[in-house]
């Protein structure tokens, strides 16, 4: 199916590539499917477009990459409703904001995740009030360390590279 | 909007298969039990207000590209 966007134009998608929300991403009541593009300059963000407004796009990453303690726990009636059978079944996705108006933070939302049933592609904004006071957790820290880290990296490899060559 | 006065015990029924009782009125704290098909998601509305909120931050064009920037600015990303 071709599928109008306004930040990617025209995209031809399958039917496979569908994610239902049954219950909608709460105040989009409008769209009740959307699929994923792969972010081309980064590993850890991708894009979640709406199939119903092609101007409704959220940008959505692992949030356990950024929070290595963080953790769903799924009532047994989420579990119910999601038809989930295994757990590897189970992918979670936290929506990524920018806040404007605090220096740029870049938070994604740890209370209110994605939680979609791969095998199905339903899925369901769930709001989970033990991570209340991570409904803006804010990941500009760990980006930086992580880039840091890499920089780090590269250095090392470029200088174990260099030692080598004079070696030769 | 419809309002109605109801004392505790009397309840209020919306269509089919919505139905609302009042439980308990206790000073300025009203307990209230909802019964609603599973698939019909309740929430407190200032909690609801609140995702909402912040799922509106992640959609503005606008803002996005002002997320792109800053991805950008960090080194490698």
């Amino acid at each position: 199916m071709r599928v109008s966007t306004v930040r990617f134009g025209e995209i031809e998608i399958k039917d496979s590539d569908l994610i239902h929300f049954p219950g909608a991403i709460l105040g989009f009541p409008a769209s009740k499917s959307y699929f994923i593009i792969e972010a081309e300059d980064s590993a850890f963000f991708a894009w979640l477009q709406s199939v119903q407004e092609p101007e409704l796009c959220f940008v959505v990453t692992d949030p356990f990459i950024f929070k290595k303690d963080y953790s769903v726990n799924l009532t047994n009636k989420e579990i119910e409703s999601l038809s989930i059978k295994e757990a590897n079944e189970i992918n979670i996705l936290s929506i990524v904001s920018i806040n404007s108006r605090s220096n740029g933070q870049i938070n994604i939302n740890l209370m209110a995740p994605l939680v979609v049933n791969a095998t199905t592609r339903v899925g369901y904004q769930l709001i989970k009030e033990e991570y209340t006071h991570h409904l803006r957790y804010n990941i500009k820290p760990i980006l930086r360390k992580m880039a840091e880290i890499e920089e780090m990296d590269r250095k090392a490899f470029d200088k174990a590279d260099v030692q080598k060559q004079a070696v030769s | 909007m419809l309002t109605l006065s109801r004392k505790p015990g009397e309840s209020i029924r919306i269509g089919n298969d919505i139905l609302i009782i009042v439980q308990e009125v206790r000073g300025k704290v009203v307990k209230i039990s909802i019964e609603a098909p599973e698939d019909m998601t309740i929430y407190r509305e200032e909690l609801y207000k609140r995702i909402v909120a912040a799922n509106l931050e992640s959609t503005s064009l606008s803002d996005l590209a002002d997320l792109e920037k800053e991805l950008k600015d960090l080194p490698d990303f």
